[in-house]
């Protein structure tokens, strides 16, 4: 919503309430006070009636008193029951008396005497004479005190009259000689009652009596007098007053009713205790707050001019405020899009709030043309520092992957030893990552000591400047290296450092060394030909042993060949014949456990039995050569397995006259094997030794490392084998023995091939038999 | 009464270990081949021990073995065996059910086989 709108509605909104509730209170208190003098005006005016009514009555009573008090009237009483001239004299004279009354106050109807038994005995009118009203309240309500009889119809002329009566007394004794009393017409006091003073066109004013009946006339209503009941809530309110003293209270505020005609009006009440009387003056409701009908026009006008009046104020007052507001926020759009050379088109150039606002406004345009300029030469300088910085850092990369890619270990050095770059070759020869590479210094990583070793280069490079070669053999990183170290210069030529490259070399020495034992041999083979020329045999001799060893080579490929196919047979066989032989084996032992089998027939089942699990044991020797099984692994002491295994052995062969020496390196690595199958090895490599030596003779068994295996050598004294022998030794029932199965060395050979490890014989027939068991040191058998 | 499978591709040795098994008081359920034991362990029948040969011309007692595994039965298993194949997948199995002392070599001695599935089993 725009502004303007905002302040317009608000303006609209606000002097709408803030009229409407002050006409609201206006009208209220006009009404307020129109009413107060209404009800002051009523209240006056049944006040004033009342206090004319009481000075009335008052009125009457005094001149009834005076009648009573009268000696001629007094004289007249005393006597009026007698006859005789003085008693009419008398007569007279009261008449006269009372018609001198009469005429002194013409508003009363008649004045009349009545004696102690209720006789009329003297009367202004004359009808009324010697009639007996003994009855009447007229006379029985005075003959002790002043009396008022309330309106009554006459019976005669049927006018409405009130009454007041007095005793009578004789002023000496205070005997009572009868009652004087006074009519009055009512009609005279209508006069002072129904003036229409105050009540306006539609009211009136009336006089309820003490029995509830209307006795004045209505101007509504014909004939009411005495005969109109009224029970308006005014008159109730009355009654409820018991007080005394001739005027009763007005009510303290008149109050809205319904009339006895059934209109609403407002009405006030004056009570007249001494009558029980209540006048009652009312107003027509609508004729009283009629003035208030032309107000109410007026303050509907208001109520509708001012806040259009305020709203049209409120729009001028927001277009004021709110246009240059507009042109400002156009403007903002305009440079928002960056157009900063955009030129305002309406200046806002007041000296208010939003000239100021204005003005802000633009110097914050210039400034910002002038940031945005800074800003874009900023983010140009920028995007070349970004770039200059991806150059420098891919040349940074380029050259630390080119460091790295060097094979060599290349560390940089300050002038304190300390390693403070090094390169992957370098990190994993050291093994050590590049962290743990830079918290050292170079003669800890390098060497493994704590201060720079004899003939370090860098300590050379440090004293002369120069560069420094050296070749060593590293003991701390097992390897030959070779170390050149060239000084790092500052721009004063000073050195602050050195580049430190290792190579290894071990390779390269290995070979060298090859190269110079090969070298030392064919100068030795050259000195033999030169020496030896003339012996020929013995060159043949070399060349024909190298051959040998050769074809001997070669053959045990081919056996190591051969024994793994037969490895593959045997497998195949045994499975073969063992499911026939379970066949075989099983309905014997069925046949057995049936029980019913006797004598002969049973021994033969028996004997098939116990055949059937010769073969099953031959059969699992085989196997034992296809594939032995690994039995219980464990860390063995190859020393005391032998030795345990000799004392078994040590007393049979005393017998056959061997002697068995031993050779043990001692502290060998153990070996991880099953320690039963190996015995079993022993034991039959030396059991073969001693049946190649039946004339008795040595064995000597030695013990030894050879690389990563631990050797055993068993070697005997014995016949010896020839070259067909040896090449067959491990075929299983391959046997030289007479009583020989062929399965000894063919089960060696499995377990110990089981075992990762490798059997192999020497021999020369005539010059004995050596055998030779390797086993790896670590690793699973 | 414990019940046995026994799997092998000859059916006489199948013949004569029902019969020695129920000689001895034990249920048989009889599977001759692998594929017959495949058949028997994926049924939902209770079985309480499997007696297997290693070497079967359909399926190997070994990958009947590695079935049981795979279906989570924990009954166990003896091999009756011709001879184990060297280079064979046992040690697949091994660490799984199977030791070196579970395998035994035909022909067995039929009290030494009730020792082992009495012990297998057990029962005194």
């Amino acid at each position: 919503m725009k502004i303007a709108n905002r302040i317009s509605g608000l303006f609209l909104a606000i002097s709408l309430v803030i009229t409407g509730i002050a006409t609201f209170f206006l009208y209220e208190t006009s009404k307020a006070i129109l009413r107060r003098s209404i009800e002051r005006g009523l209240s006056t005016a049944v006040a004033s009636r009342a206090m004319h009514i009481v000075t009335y009555l008052n009125m009457l009573e005094s001149s009834v008193a005076q009648l009573s008090k009268n000696a001629v009237i007094e004289n007249y009483m005393k006597i009026s029951g007698e006859e005789g001239p003085e008693r009419d004299r008398a007569f007279v004279l009261a008449m006269e008396r009372i018609k001198m009354a009469k005429d002194a106050n013409p508003s009363i109807a008649e004045y009349l005497l009545m004696d102690n038994t209720g006789i009329v005995a003297a009367s202004s009118r004359p009808e009324s004479l010697w009639q007996n009203v003994s009855t009447d309240a007229l006379f029985l309500g005075a003959k002790k005190k002043f009396y008022i009889k309330d309106v009554y119809r006459s019976k005669t002329d049927k006018e409405l009259l009130i009454a007041v009566s007095m005793p009578l007394l004789d002023s000496k004794t205070d005997q009572l000689l009868g009652v004087v009393s006074a009519k009055v017409r009512l009609a005279e006091l209508y006069n002072i009652v129904t003036q229409k003073t105050g009540v306006g066109e539609r009211g009136e004013i009336y006089i309820i009596n003490k029995y509830g009946y209307m006795i004045t006339p209505s101007i509504y209503k014909k004939d009411v007098a005495l005969r109109q009941m009224v029970d308006t809530d005014i008159v109730k309110r009355a009654r409820l007053y018991k007080g005394e003293g001739p005027i009763g209270p007005t009510s303290e505020t008149a109050m809205i009713l319904i009339n006895y005609c059934g209109f609403e009006v407002l009405g006030s009440y004056q009570c007249i205790p001494l009558l029980r009387w209540i006048i009652i003056a009312e107003i027509d409701i609508k004729e009283a707050f009629k003035p208030l009908a032309n107000l109410h026009k007026i303050f509907l006008l208001i109520l509708i001019i001012v806040p259009v009046f305020s709203g049209i104020l409120g729009r001028y007052l927001a277009r004021v405020i709110a246009r240059p507001i507009e042109i400002l926020t156009k403007e903002a759009e305009v440079i928002g899009r960056g157009d900063f050379d955009h030129l305002m088109t309406v200046k806002v150039d007041t000296k208010d709030e939003v000239g100021r606002l204005s003005r802000a406004f633009q110097k914050m345009v210039m400034d910002l043309k002038d940031t945005t300029v800074s800003r874009d030469l900023l983010m140009k300088e920028m995007v070349n520092r970004v770039n200059a910085q991806k150059e420098a850092s891919a040349a940074r990369r380029d050259w630390e992957d080119s460091f790295n890619a060097i094979g060599d270990m290349i560390t940089i050095h300050d002038a304190d030893f300390n390693i403070i770059r090094a390169n992957k070759a370098a990190e994993s020869v050291l093994g050590l990552t590049i962290s743990e590479i830079l918290k050292q210094k170079c003669f800890k990583s390098y060497h493994g000591k704590d201060s720079p070793p004899d003939a370090c280069p860098s300590c050379k490079v440090f004293k002369t400047g120069k560069n420094a070669v050296a070749e060593i053999f590293e003991p701390h990183l097992n390897r030959f290296i070779e170390i050149k170290a060239m000084p790092r210069l500052d721009a004063d030529g000073k050195v602050i450092g050195l580049v430190h490259i290792v190579r290894d070399i071990t390779d390269r020495k290995k070979a060298e060394e090859k190269l110079h034992n090969a070298l030392k041999d064919e100068i030795r083979a050259r000195e033999i030909m030169t020496s030896m020329l003339d012996d020929n045999n013995q060159i043949r001799q070399e060349l024909e042993k190298k051959l040998s060893e050769l074809k001997q080579v070669q053959s045990m490929l081919v056996q190591s060949e051969k024994l793994a196919s037969l490895g593959r047979l045997v497998s195949d066989m045994a499975h073969e014949v063992n499911n026939p032989l379970m066949v075989i084996s099983g309905n014997a032992q069925l046949s057995l456990l049936d029980g019913s089998l006797k004598g002969e027939l049973k021994n033969y089942i028996e004997i098939i039995h116990s055949e059937c699990n010769r073969a099953k044991s031959i059969i699992e020797r085989l196997l034992m050569f296809s594939r032995p099984g690994k039995g219980e692994q464990k860390l063995v002491d190859i020393n005391a397995s032998i030795e345990s295994i000799i004392k078994l052995l040590d007393h049979s062969f005393g017998l056959s006259n061997v002697k068995i020496i031993t050779h043990f390196t001692p502290g060998l690595p153990f070996v991880l094997v099953d320690d039963k199958h190996l015995q079993e090895v022993f034991m039959n490599l030396l059991n073969n030794a001693r049946d190649a030596m039946p004339k008795g003779g040595k064995v000597v068994i030695s013990t030894s490392l050879d690389e990563k295996r631990v050797k055993i050598e068993v070697r005997d004294s014995g016949v010896g084998m020839d070259e067909a022998t040896l090449s067959r030794l491990f075929e299983p029932f391959f046997t030289t023995k007479e009583k020989g199965t062929g399965l000894g060395l063919s089960v060696c050979y499995g377990i110990i091939k089981a075992h990762n490890g490798e059997l192999k014989f020497t021999s020369q027939p005539g010059k004995g038999s050596t055998a030779y068991v390797f086993l790896p040191i670590t690793g699973r058998g | 009464m414990k019940k046995i499978l026994v799997v092998d591709d000859e059916e006489m040795i199948v013949n004569i270990m029902e019969k020695f098994l129920t000689m001895s008081g034990f249920g048989v359920v009889r599977a001759v081949g692998g594929e017959a034991a495949m058949k028997v362990l994926d049924s939902d029948e209770r079985i309480d021990l499997m007696i297997v040969d290693m070497r079967m011309p359909d399926i190997s007692g070994i990958d009947v073995v590695k079935k049981k595994i795979e279906l989570k039965k924990k009954f166990p298993v003896l091999f009756l065996t011709g001879a184990v194949d060297a280079g064979s997948s046992l040690d697949e199995i091994e660490k799984e059910d199977i030791t070196e002392n579970d395998i035994l070599l035909k022909p067995v001695d039929l009290s030494v086989l009730l020792g082992k599935i009495k012990d297998k089993l057990k029962i005194s």
